[in-house]
């Protein structure tokens, strides 16, 4: 919202009914079931974003009985969680990576300018102040080309190639997975725990930018609201915009540095 | 065989796998509510919102390594607004009788009220012309700002407020014709 936006309606409508009925509409959410069918199709880990709601929802909780932070409400009925799970190297080995499928009747989408593909989380390209710090390079996979296993979870007619992760990849996703169950479960000095672990094994770690948001989470859990502000804003001004980034605004919220 | 001709394929980009399916499983969690909502607005079910939510993710998984990824929100969501016009939004938008109200009065009364509200929403939007609802569910349901409007939809950011201005008098109106009607049939 710019500063000459309106405000929106749904906050200042004058009729209660309406303002009820726009809030609801905002927040109508697909369910369970059908949130893990496209999953499924798109060979996304239902696991991860399942778990990404759960999260949601325990940070909203959390902040409810944090003076300190106050997580938005939106934050409470959107899971917008993007996280790294076992299940996406599972679906990597699996040779569930980018398939493709020629639009023949669809939309053709204005193509975003030609740059970089990846986020920073390549992390070989960014040593910036970062919320995790001395991060170094990460050396780029190779991608050797396999055949895909009947029991991917890509629909019928993608064409995939699989890419062996790197040898340490693995551990990688195990401890940002156990560090985000930690926060999930309200463990959040064990999650911070975790995350030094994994910032002092893999500095320049893949999943740099996941471990960076779940400190901010675990901080958040644990009222240090003036680090999570910090390092909040560290995360930005790495990062730029992008879900990572918005998830940690939401997660932020209102709180009061 | 397969790798001669997997090598035959080059347009299909494998810099890092990895790194792709951990971005595509972000873009899922951060957007697919957003996209199955919009879509849910244009009037599609339940489930032909999902599966028109799939189709743009399809769209993005073929393109992903040309999407910024300051970009990604906006790619998914002007494409699930193509796909939606590819599939006849018009087709799939309510099709209002003439007792709209009466329409209005049952959905105010079931008992899954969230359910109800929902509904009441979308028989307003429904009465709304299509152009106007859109920027007006953009704006007010998924808090996208006026300049993300007009980059997206590709229009003056001028002609993002007017239609604003606009899509909002006719909810109003709409939604005022159907709480009027539903107070009338509270009165005994």
């Amino acid at each position: 919202m710019t500063p000459r936006d309106p405000k929106r309606l749904r906050m200042v409508a004058s009729s209660a009914l309406q303002r009820r009925v726009l809030d609801q509409t905002a927040h109508e959410e697909p369910s369970p079931e059908l949130r893990d069918r496209m999953a499924r199709t798109l060979g996304v880990s239902a696991a991860a974003v399942a778990s990404s709601a759960a999260l949601a929802k325990t940070a909203a909780a959390a902040a409810k009985v944090s003076a300190k932070v106050a997580v938005g409400a939106s934050a409470s009925t959107t899971p917008v969680l993007p996280w790294v799970t076992v299940g996406v190297l599972g679906l990597a080995l699996a040779g569930a990576i980018v398939g493709t499928q020629v639009w023949k009747t669809g939309p053709s989408p204005q193509p975003a300018p030609a740059g970089r593909a990846f986020p920073p989380e390549s992390a070989a390209e960014s040593s910036l102040a970062s919320p995790v710090p001395s991060l170094a390079a990460q050396p780029s996979a190779s991608a050797p080309v396999v055949p895909r296993p009947e029991s991917s979870a890509m629909p019928a007619g993608h064409r995939l190639r699989t890419a062996p992760p790197p040898a340490d990849v693995r551990e990688q996703t195990s401890l940002v997975d156990a560090a985000r169950d930690a926060v999930a479960s309200g463990a959040a000095d064990k999650a911070l725990a975790l995350l030094r672990q994994y910032q002092d094994k893999y500095p320049g770690g893949v999943f740099r930018p996941e471990a960076a948001a779940l400190k901010i989470e675990a901080l958040a859990r644990l009222g240090r609201s003036a680090e999570v502000h910090a390092l909040a804003d560290r995360f930005v001004a790495e990062y730029g915009d992008g879900p990572l980034t918005y998830r940690v605004r939401r997660v932020v919220g209102s709180t009061s540095p | 065989m397969f790798e001669s001709a997997m090598i035959a394929m080059p347009e299909v980009p494998v810099a890092h796998p990895v790194a792709d399916h951990a971005r595509l499983e972000r873009m899922f969690a951060a957007h697919h509510a957003t996209l199955w909502r919009i879509l849910r607005r244009r009037g599609f079910s339940r489930d032909a919102a999902a599966d028109a939510t799939q189709e743009a993710f399809t769209i993005a998984v073929e393109r992903l390594h040309e999407i910024q990824p300051d970009d990604e929100r906006s790619f998914l969501i002007r494409t699930a607004l193509q796909v939606a016009r590819t599939l006849g939004r018009r087709n799939l938008r309510w099709q209002l009788e003439d007792d709209m109200d009466q329409r209005g009065l049952e959905v105010g009364r079931a008992t899954d009220q969230r359910r109800a509200d929902i509904q009441l929403c979308d028989l307003a939007l429904a009465k709304v012309d299509p152009d106007l609802a859109e920027v007006f569910v953009l704006f007010e349901l998924e808090e996208l700002s006026s300049p993300e409007i007009a980059s997206l939809l590709e229009i003056p950011i001028g002609t993002v407020a007017s239609r604003l201005r606009r899509a909002r008098e006719e909810f109003r109106n709409v939604f005022a014709r159907l709480e009027r009607t539903m107070h009338r049939e509270e009165q005994p």
